[in-house]
């Protein structure tokens, strides 16, 4: 307590400023966090959080004991390791390119459209990717030019992750970029100055400089990425999945939407949010503590 | 650094959080329960020569929402204002939203006056919903206060029967199908092609087969029939073999149509279509867009569409590449020649959608059912699905005739959304709708009209063999929603495995056992069980 | 960096960046189709783009007809208003609000910074859910029904908040505490040393605060019951999903209504877009020159 006091009296302004962020975070997240009880309950959306009589893990228990349980944990995991190894980089990968664009007006020009996929709804995006990969498809041509079989790639569970990921860097490469174009901007010119002078070429400087000065936002970035791995939209995969691909695109979240479709389930989805955020949070909290050990970066 | 900057700044931080706070302080009148302010609902009996004023929950439909701002623009309430002297203040959730917010309304207790809702949709029902103190129970406000609905319901016992609970409550002012128009959807084919080819249009499965194949060798079409999965999975072909894609009915009896034996002759028969190249080979990822596009493309010779924004869609566009573009509705399939379609997709008579309920916040229950009643007198019904007569109507011989107004609309609308503009009536409402009368002008071509006597011919079959709206418990639909999840999923995946021949179907028995293992027997109890309760009723 | 480009460069480079330019070119041809696809299915004939399969190389047949109708559509214009208003207000908020926390939260030798960051990052994980914020927001903040539900609730976004911090904390501590020594406070170091330092990783913020304003939907389906309220994308949104059978649940008994013409649903995507479109070149100027620390030392 006294050194609390001792640091109110170093830092008193430092309480006054982050006093309104607090007071936010209290409100608007953990005031509301009792709602998660009902994963323990059978919500009953009438008669309120209270009322709702408690059930344990039941819902847990349904969920584990789901025929289908382990599918969807592995396609879950499977198609976020995907994103882990391919949609990650590919902004990195594509911002050190821009950085290495000669011709200033070019550069903007292919900043400002690669990121205009971003603002295209998700629903027009995926009719045009059905529409791409039909049997007659633009891309469809193109392999079968290359020398694919004519068929429908969607209806295939082998290329569904593939269809998914690869779709998924062509909508987020170019927005996903722009923070790490923010962060290379960051970076002091006068290293650049010392290191031509050392005689250093764009490669070297792009390993010795470019890449350690945006190390640590890469890392952090990384390491929310990490504490999402349970996590996947399902807006996208609805769109894009049809039984024939369940087998590998099904996922947690799409099972869920599926099953809450027939009746709402709150206390059920609330269970499985609870069972993805419990997982993910360790995982966080892992990769956080990895990160310190081997690097100075850290989420705290 | 300057004094004055570091002033300004902290003045500017607490100018933004006043404003915070101040839009808190701002908005609080709207809820607040202060007796002075003019709140819509508690304006009580006491004071009967002050208007009636409601506030109304319901969704718009889209054509109405892309038009208008608030129901209280179009001719319908505006003129219904006029007549019953009763003021809505309508509250709008988004278009395909309406569950969410729904869901949300009820959980916050703060209820309007009036909801316009699929209640059937009401976790554990409607009578769940009465218990919850969402909506207020009927019977004896329609009986001293509807005299139009009740004489309705007294004249029409089986839709009686459709809109109570299974204790006999009546909880609604429903939206009620009249005319014969429940079904708007089904088999369309090329009657270019057909005349051309001198086939008549197909009635049983051997039928079909063999106008397919003219289709694909006489015509090069290159995807005979084509559908999308919802369309293979509902109650369509697979209608011909008397069973359901889903839950129906046999002899009273409960069943699951991919349960039943006769499921598997359907598998090898959509099967053999598909290796033969007759059933389209996408139609287990194209969507309703790609489908359009085969039709208009003369890729298809065949397909499963709706009468309106289907068969009208597709007239209406006749493609350059194909100027004798013609489209004839064929009969819901049979196996054999001269018996009688029993299973096909068709709206019930009670709608679910557009149900309006009184909640118990409403403080002129009585008025309000008296407000609502209207709708379902002849006046009230002219009024919503017609409009004015001189404006938007003309009596011709006898039977109103919509004014070029709303069929050939001077500010370039839509026949649907100059109805939408003008009344209520394309979409589920409280009262009647569906009126022939209406349906005859709205379908603007012949084979439309046609299509409408062809799909409904066979309506009174579905009597016994669609399961009615009957009413899960609470309990009972949670087991089935966590049963049905993983059959619906497992059913799904094998239905196209078998039609598209990646599993022999001489591993039906392992499906069905599989299905068995899932739990289907149970859930065919829990259906069996709600089923008895209705025809207790 | 082109202001820096050696004078030289070896036969490697140059290869590089012929390859790197190609790679570029064939990036903007497949990131602008979408885009182009939008624009010509806008002024396309609804009829012919029914009839349409495959690539879309030029629009068929030409009509602004999809454009007179959107713009017939009244909620077009009050859309229009109230998203400027959300973006606006909603972005200078979390600015503000942002900046605060990513501030004090770099300081480094504050006893409890670590534990407040961990405290945040808490609840990127764990929530109460829709139902718990609805009657805190509509029940006890009584904002239900107004744009500060839109604005309130997201003053702000964690993962921004975690981007800032890790941003502010690249900053040299000396300088920091150089200004200390000449009398400043932390409030003017953040508005005089640390934004300064920062604008190109604060426009990341004003484009994501703002794109994510612009492009929202779900608080306004859920909070807004008045549809003169309603912003842009609800009503694109509405448009969108109308015939999207595939994307909603089937509901046999629904009346047949008639389908939107397929033009206006990409016509209502260009209105709801466009502008929004223009907010990146303008903020472009801060991510093509770097920022001279140097300079900022007086």
């Amino acid at each position: 307590m006294n050194g609390l006091l001792k640091d109110y009296r170093k830092h008193k302004y430092l309480y006054f400023m982050i006093l309104p962020v607090v007071l936010y975070y209290f409100i608007f997240h953990y005031v509301p966090m009792y709602g998660a009880l009902i994963a323990f309950k059978d919500f009953r959306i009438a008669e309120g959080f209270l009322a709702s009589p408690w059930v344990g893990f039941q819902h847990f228990i349904s969920f584990f004991d789901s025929y289908y349980f382990w599918r969807l944990l592995k396609n879950t995991l499977i198609l976020n390791l995907y994103m882990l190894v391919f949609s990650f980089p590919a902004p990195i990968i594509f911002a050190l390119l821009i950085n290495e664009i000669v011709g200033s007006r070019f550069k903007r020009v292919v900043q400002t459209v690669t990121y205009l996929p971003h603002f295209i709804s998700l629903i027009v995006v995926c009719g045009m990717i059905t529409q791409f990969l039909a049997r007659d498809g633009i891309i469809t041509d193109l392999l079968v030019w290359l020398g694919m079989e004519r068929q429908v790639l969607l209806a295939h569970p082998q290329y569904f992750r593939a269809i998914y990921v690869i779709s998924d860097i062509w909508q987020g490469v170019g927005w996903g970029s722009i923070i790490y174009l923010a962060a290379i901007m960051g970076i002091n010119p006068e290293l650049y100055e010392a290191s031509r002078m050392d005689g250093a070429n764009r490669w070297r400087q792009i390993f010795h400089i470019t890449l350690p000065g945006i190390t640590p936002i890469i890392v952090i970035l990384f390491i929310l990425k990490i504490g999402n791995m349970l996590d996947v939209g399902f807006e996208k995969i609805i769109l894009l999945y049809n039984p024939n691909t369940y087998v590998t695109a099904d996922v947690i979240s799409t099972f869920v939407y599926r099953k809450g479709l027939q009746s709402f389930e709150f206390s059920y989805a609330t269970a499985i949010g609870v069972f993805q955020a419990v997982i993910n949070f360790i995982l966080l909290i892992a990769a956080n503590r990895f990160s310190k050990k081997i690097s100075e970066n850290s989420l705290w | 650094m300057p004094h004055v900057q570091r002033k300004g700044w902290n003045a500017a931080i607490a100018t933004v959080l006043g404003v915070s706070l101040l839009a808190a302080g701002c908005s609080t009148p709207q809820n607040n329960e202060t007796p002075n302010a003019p709140v819509t609902n508690t304006q009580g009996n006491e004071n009967p020569s002050a208007p009636l004023k409601l506030s109304y929950w319901a969704a718009m439909p889209g054509d109405a929402a892309r038009l208008m701002k608030n129901y209280n623009e179009s001719l319908f309430y505006q003129e219904l204002e006029k007549k019953t002297g009763v003021s809505v203040e309508f509250q709008h959730p988004a278009v395909g939203s309406q569950a969410e917010q729904f869901n949300l309304l009820v959980a916050s207790g703060n209820l309007p006056d009036v909801i316009e809702y699929n209640f059937t949709h009401y976790p554990g029902g409607p009578e769940k919903a009465i218990s919850d103190r969402v909506i207020l129970p009927l019977n004896d406000l329609i009986e001293s206060h509807a005299p139009n609905f009740k004489k309705y319901l007294d004249d029409n016992p089986a839709i009686k029967k459709e809109v109570i609970t299974d204790s006999g409550t009546i909880y609604s002012f429903p939206a009620i199908g009249v005319g014969n128009s429940n079904v708007s959807s089904g088999m369309m084919l090329r009657q270019d092609w057909l005349e051309e080819l001198g086939l008549e249009t197909p009635e049983t499965i051997e039928e079909w087969t063999t106008v397919l194949r003219a289709f694909k060798e006489q015509k090069g079409a290159t995807s005979p029939l084509t559908m999308t999965l919802g369309e293979m999975t509902g109650d369509r072909f697979v209608g011909a073999w008397n069973i359901g894609g889903s839950f129906y009915l046999d002899n009273g009896e409960v069943k699951y149509g991919p349960y039943e034996a006769a499921y598997k002759e359907f598998l090898t028969q959509m099967n053999a279509w598909y290796e033969e190249g007759l059933l389209d080979q996408d139609f287990s990822t194209q969507d309703n867009n790609a489908k359009d596009g085969k039709v208009v493309n003369s890729h298809s010779g065949a397909f499963i569409s709706s009468i309106g924004s289907g068969m009208g869609r597709f007239l209406n566009a006749i493609p350059e590449s194909a100027p004798t573009f013609d489209l004839v509705a064929a009969q819901h399939p049979v196996l054999e020649k001269g018996t009688e379609p029993t299973v096909f997709v068709a709206a019930y008579d009670f709608r679910g959608d557009g149900s309006a309920v009184i909640t118990p916040a409403n403080q002129n229950p009585e008025a309000t059912a008296e407000w609502l009643d209207y709708l379902f007198s002849e006046e009230g019904n002219n009024l919503k699905t017609f409009g004015v007569e001189g404006l938007t109507y003309e009596m011709v011989d006898g039977s109103p005739i919509y004014t070029d107004l709303i069929t050939n609309n001077p500010d370039g609308l839509t026949v649907g959304e100059a109805m939408s503009m003008y009344m209520r009536v394309a979409t589920p409402a409280p009262g009647y709708v569906g009126d022939d009368r209406y349906n005859q002008q709205y379908y603007k071509f012949e084979q439309q009209k046609e299509a409408m006597t062809i799909f409904n011919q066979y309506y009174s079959n579905l009597e016994n063999t669609r399961l009615p709206r009957v009413t899960q418990t609470a309990d009972e639909a949670q087991e089935l929603s966590s049963i049905m999840a993983e059959i619906e999923t497992y059913k799904d995946e094998m239905l196209l495995r078998f039609v598209m021949g990646l599993e022999p179907i001489e591993n039906f028995d392992k499906y069905v056992a599989q299905l068995q293992s899932m739990g289907i027997e149970r859930a065919l109890e829990l259906r069996q069980a709600a089923l008895e309760r209705y025809k207790n009723r | 960096m082109s202001s820096t480009q050696p004078i030289r460069k070896s036969k490697g480079e140059h290869i590089f960046h012929g390859l790197n330019t190609l790679f570029m070119l064939v990036m903007i041809v497949v990131t602008l189709y979408p885009f182009i696809y939008v624009v010509f299915s806008s002024v396309s004939d609804s009829r012919l783009l029914l009839a349409q399969t495959g690539i879309l190389l030029a629009p068929l047949g030409f009509t602004l007809d999809a454009y007179t109708m959107v713009f017939k559509n009244p909620n077009i214009l009050s859309g229009y208003l109230n998203t400027l208003f959300i973006v606006g207000i909603g972005t200078i908020l979390n600015l503000v609000m942002t900046s605060l926390g990513a501030y004090v939260l770099s300081r480094k030798g504050v006893v409890w910074t670590r534990h407040i960051m961990l405290w945040i990052i808490f609840t990127m994980f764990f929530s109460g859910g829709l139902i718990p914020m609805y009657l805190l927001v509509n029940n006890w903040l009584h904002l239900g029904n107004s744009l500060f539900a839109l604005i309130v609730p997201g003053l702000i976004s964690t993962w921004n908040l975690i981007i800032l911090r890790t941003s502010f904390a690249t900053i040299p501590e000396s300088l920091i505490e150089s200004a200390r020594i000449d009398g400043a406070q932390d409030l003017t170091i953040l508005m005089r040393v640390v934004i300064p330092l920062s604008l190109p990783v604060m426009a990341v913020m004003v484009l994501f605060y703002g794109v994510g304003h612009w492009n929202s939907w779900f608080g306004a389906m859920i909070y807004l019951r008045d549809r003169e309220l309603f912003p842009l994308q609800l009503i694109l949104r509405e448009i969108l999903i109308q015939n999207n059978t595939n994307y909603m649940a089937g509901n046999a008994s629904t009346e047949d209504v008639e389908a939107v013409g397929e033009s206006i649903k990409y016509a209502t995507i260009m209105v709801a877009t466009l502008p929004i479109l223009f907010v990146y070149p303008f903020l472009q100027k801060y991510f093509v020159k770097g920022v001279m620390i140097g300079s900022i030392k007086e």
